[in-house]
């Protein structure tokens, strides 16, 4: 009986190490934004985000900055098929503010994402939306349905929603490169502490 | 005024001897002004395409709108007068017809364009017209053609953009402005300013670009004028690129960099026309003075002073000199502008030929004051003449005296002068510096050189046939005049093969192989999901994709164990750290590749293999970065670390129009990466480009094409143009070479007369006679060339090695080709003035002496 016991004790133990030491990894898929393009090395917020947690003593959290420059939502399928090998527990989709630029037609951004987000629910991978915006100058119509679609799946698939990820730092001269849409460091440290808060909830608990 | 009257007495009674001088000096000088004025005439229009394109010399730009204090800054930056036009551009879309488009807005003012012009439709020229003017009067706009035709539009419609309504008033059918921005290939509206506003399109958070365009006087120096801009502007607004200056060479960095070659080649040539006017110059007026000296001896002898001898033949040399650059100019005056209509076919368009006024002005300060210049050696030599040297067959002071300190002196003006000239006519301190370092270098060697192997035709003499021994022996006897025959001959080779060389490696840059074509278009961002159904699209239409390659995007972490940038330390080196890479993967070189070490890997990379993946880099990033054969590098591919081993480095031809990285993979082991294409399409007829180019786009919205022919077709154009300017320079710098050479020949053999005529009175026949003088004139010709021509090829290699990154190619023939042709020029030369002095009679000759 005291064998057995302490076989099982063994065990739980065992099992507790191990939850203890499994690390939970989150990916951000992005574009130049979550890349940090005209950052400094370490500057670009998902980075400032794991530097934070490492602070806060959450060394068992892991960051994958998996932002291309350029990369449009046409790209965000087959580069979440790569890093199912990584293993995350959390992806925070963090693109589309190419497709904008671009010009691309909205009902591709929708079809991208809406593929995207459908695999990652067959891999059981768990998911984060970000929204993004689009200036005005791109013209009234445009920019009210580009913005449309982030909400919009995040509803019809009850996904965590961050609403705008450049909330409070675009159009902020003060905030942002010389282009005026890349984030500057200090834009990058307002990005990670919006996202920051908004991860939170979604994080294991310690 | 004594002076002045003396000398013209003295030319106008050696008016044979005079004409002949002016003749032989205007001839040079007139090659020297086609060449300068060429040079000018290509530097202006190869700038005003390039500014076309901007369609200003300077702009500068923010994604705010520029403050007044931004403003004020740059102006008292740029410190020179100016015109100034404002502009406002941002991309929207804009709607017609059930159907929308991206498009590229953008608000002018009356100043549009400084230079260049948009061709339109119904009104044609814009600056030629008043279509400026109609434009800004109301609600109207311009609509580049690719968008009215996108949209269905036709002129006099009516376009809603942003709030307001907006009648097309004509169609843009050529605007040069669109050769810039690649990647934001939009087709372009134009409109005012002041409605531009109106259209509430932009608000706060709007992405736009406020410019402001400024033409500058034509000799405002552009060249690093954005890198001093930016770290001014750094310190004045603590923001680094908030206010950011582009000149028109800074568009493209191919065309600027190509530019920037030009433009030191160009003063090259001015520098090597400026240097054979003055070998020719010198020569001749040198050769005058001291065939003077006779006279200056007489008059010294009948109480005049040193002084007095000196300022008279001055006086008549200035004279001659400026009568020969009046006349050379004036040749030139008429002849320069006539020369384009006689070349249209292979000019380019728009091409004008004029004299310049800098040309003009440095061919006057040759024939004058360059005299002076030239003969402050001989100056000082006066004070060591000596009138018993009237009693000898030729009058020459003493070399050896008291005043050989002032005669090394006499020669420091010339250099100063020239070390100027050079530096003003290249443009540049150091190309003018090295230049004439280079320069003096190959005098001393020229004459060292020279005069061992005159010293070596008087030793040889003893053991070879009468007429050969009169030769050897005319040439180690009269081995001052010779040498400086010997040295104006190597100096004129010299500069005439300084060119060949580096026009060569110049033009293998520049020029894109004649074996590559340019594709239509290239497409990048295709997904790989994609490539299949684009290939079906295009098959349909007659078309196939071509040069497909796989781009993965991946950051190097990790060299040789070592994490990449550990040891750096300052901000830029860390932030050469973060560089992503777009690495590919190929079982095979492409045709514009080839493997320069190592070896190539055969077939793909299997994972259970004990070797690493092979790395293939490009050369130059492998010197750049360190890298050698073995090395192995870890790529952050996206997360995953993926390792390889450098097996080769690689040459690749950048303008061969394909698509090349600097890092390739062996297949394999980025095979599932994620990834993107890129791929180019060929041979569309033009008239069928933009329905093919809609077809992709309809079907693959986010696969960016780009119109190759019309982004690059501009700049290639200007390039060609670049290509054809230096191969017509490095021509004309010969021949002007060979013209200056005919002049110094000449004249070295008509100063023969005096021995001709007394081996004619001695019984010599002419057969003889022209034997000797062909011998003569042969081994210094050939001796001169040979070695100014092996110089040129060390002081070109020097200077591809200093100014032109190192672009330099043996061109074996050209230099065996000038060889012969200097030889040859010589000793025909020679030949036609012996004839002329045989034709006469000794009677006649011994008279004239």
């Amino acid at each position: 009986m005291l064998r057995s016991l302490l076989i099982v004790l063994l065990l739980l133990t065992a099992g507790t190490t191990t939850a203890a030491e499994k690390q939970f990894t989150i990916l951000f898929l992005g574009d130049s934004l979550t890349e940090g393009l005209g950052l400094d090395s370490g500057q670009a917020f998902p980075e400032l985000i794991g530097k934070r947690l490492q602070a806060a003593g959450r060394s068992d959290i892991k960051v994958i900055n998996g932002g291309v420059s350029g990369s449009t939502s046409a790209s965000a399928l087959s580069r979440l098929q790569w890093y199912v090998r990584a293993k995350p527990d959390l992806v925070v989709l963090s693109l589309g503010a190419n497709d904008g630029l671009r010009g691309l037609p909205v009902a591709e951004l929708r079809t991208h994402l809406t593929e995207t987000i459908e695999f990652a629910r067959k891999s059981g991978l768990k998911l984060a939306l970000a929204g993004m915006m689009i200036p005005p100058n791109y013209g009234t119509d445009y920019t009210a349905n580009f913005a449309k679609v982030f909400p919009e799946l995040a509803q019809l698939y009850q996904l965590p929603f961050l609403p705008f990820l450049l909330e409070g730092v675009a159009a902020n001269p003060a905030l942002n490169q010389g282009d005026g849409i890349h984030p500057n460091a200090e834009g990058a440290k307002i990005v990670a502490d919006h996202v920051y808060t908004f991860l939170a909830p979604l994080l294991p608990v310690k | 005024m004594l002076w002045l009257r003396l000398a013209w007495k003295e030319i106008s009674n050696n008016y044979k001897f005079s004409l002949f001088f002016v003749l032989n000096l205007g001839i040079g000088l007139i090659g020297f002004i086609a060449l300068d004025s060429f040079k000018h005439s290509i530097d202006q229009h190869l700038a005003n395409n390039s500014k076309a394109i901007l369609t200003a010399d300077v702009e500068i730009s923010s994604r705010f709108p520029l403050t007044a204090k931004e403003t004020g800054f740059a102006e008292a930056f740029l410190d020179t007068r100016f015109e100034a036009t404002n502009q406002i551009s941002f991309l929207s879309m804009v709607a017609a017809n059930n159907n929308s488009r991206m498009s590229q807005l953008v608000a002018i003012e009356a100043g549009f364009p400084q230079y260049g012009d948009l061709v339109l439709q119904q009104r044609g020229s814009v600056q030629k017209t008043s279509a400026r003017a109609e434009l800004l009067s109301g609600d109207n706009i311009w609509v580049a053609r690719d968008l009215m035709v996108l949209l269905g539009l036709q002129i006099g419609d009516q376009v809603k953009i942003g709030a307001r309504e907006f009648r097309i008033l004509d169609v843009v059918l050529d605007d040069p402005t669109t050769s810039i921005s690649a990647m934001n290939n939009f087709p372009g509206i134009y409109m005012g300013i002041a409605q531009i506003e109106s259209t509430g399109l932009i608000q706060l958070g709007s992405r736009i670009s406020y410019a402001r365009f400024y033409k500058l006087p034509p000799a405002f120096e552009l060249k690093g004028l954005r890198e001093k801009f930016t770290k001014a502007a750094q310190i004045e607004f603590k923001e680094p690129r908030r206010v950011t200056l582009t000149t028109h060479l800074d568009q493209s960095a191919d065309l600027g960099r190509i530019l920037t070659y030009m433009n030191d080649y160009l003063g090259l040539i001015a520098l090597i026309a400026l240097f054979l006017a003055g070998v020719g110059a010198a020569y001749l007026f040198r050769s005058f003075f001291t065939s003077r000296f006779k006279d200056m001896a007489i008059l010294m002898c009948l109480g005049g002073t040193p002084q007095q001898a000196y300022y008279m033949t001055l006086m008549q040399i200035v004279l001659l000199g400026t009568i020969s650059a009046a006349a050379a100019s004036l040749a030139a005056y008429f002849a320069l502008p006539v020369l384009p209509s006689l070349f249209t076919s292979f000019l380019p368009h728009g091409f004008t030929n004029s004299m310049d006024v800098n040309s003009l002005i440095l061919a006057l300060f040759m024939g004058t004051l360059g005299s002076v210049i030239c003969c402050l050696p001989i100056l000082s030599k006066i004070y060591s003449l000596n009138p018993v040297g009237l009693f000898h067959e030729k009058v020459e002071p003493s070399a050896i005296g008291p005043h050989w300190l002032r005669n090394t002196a006499s020669y420091a003006p010339i250099l100063l002068v020239f070390w100027g000239l050079a530096i003003w006519q290249a443009h540049s301190t150091r190309i003018g510096t090295v230049f004439i370092a280079g320069f003096l270098i190959a005098i001393g060697l020229l004459a060292a050189i020279g005069w061992a192997i005159l010293r070596v035709c008087g030793l040889l003499s003893g053991s070879v046939t009468v007429i050969r021994k009169l030769a050897l022996r005319n040439l180690d006897r009269n081995r001052m005049g010779a040498l400086s025959c010997f040295l104006a001959i190597g100096l004129g080779s010299l500069l005439i093969n300084l060119i060949p060389q580096i026009q060569k490696g110049l033009q293998q840059e520049i020029a894109s192989p004649a074996r590559f074509t340019m594709p239509d278009f290239f497409m990048y961002d295709i997904q790989p999901e994609q490539i299949d159904p684009l290939q079906q699209l295009l098959k349909q239409q007659g078309y196939a994709l071509a040069f497909q390659s796989p781009q993965v995007s991946a950051r190097l972490d990790v060299i040789n164990d070592k994490p990449f940038g550990a040891a750096l330390e300052t901000a830029d080196e860390q932030r050469m750290q973060r560089r992503m890479y777009n690495l590919t993967y190929q079982d095979q070189l492409k045709a514009s590749e080839a493997v320069q070490e190592g070896k190539a890997w055969d077939g793909a990379w299997l994972p259970d293999s004990t070797e690493l993946p092979g790395i293939s880099v490009e050369q130059n990033f492998a010197k750049r970065m360190g890298l050698k054969i073995g090395d192995t590098l870890t790529f952050d591919v996206q997360g995953v670390p993926v390792q390889g081993r450098i097996v080769n480095t690689r040459k690749v031809t950048w303008n061969s129009f394909q698509p090349n990285f600097m890092v390739s993979f062996q297949p394999g082991p980025l095979d599932p990466a994620p990834k993107t294409f890129v791929a180019a399409i060929s041979k569309v007829a033009a008239n069928e480009r933009l329905h093919v180019q809609n077809s992709i786009v309809n079907a693959f919205p986010n696969i960016s094409i780009i119109n190759v022919q019309q982004i690059v077709g501009r700049v290639l154009d200007i390039t060609d143009q670049i290509s054809w300017a230096i191969k017509v320079m490095a021509w004309l710098a010969i021949l002007a070479g060979l013209v200056v050479l005919f002049s110094i020949a000449r004249y070295e053999v008509k100063s023969r007369f005096w021995e001709i005529n007394l081996l004619k009175i001695l019984g010599a026949s002419f057969t003889d006679i022209k034997a000797i003088v062909q011998i003569e004139f042969g081994i210094l010709g050939f001796c001169a060339a040979f070695t100014g021509t092996a110089l040129s090829l060390a002081m070109s290699y020097s200077l591809a090695w200093f100014v032109f990154d190192r672009l330099w190619r043996f061109d074996a023939l050209l230099t065996a080709g000038s060889l012969v042709a200097i030889t040859a020029l010589s000793m025909l030369t020679a030949l036609i003035a012996t004839l002329s002095v045989l034709r006469q009679k000794p009677l006649e000759l011994l008279r004239a002496t």
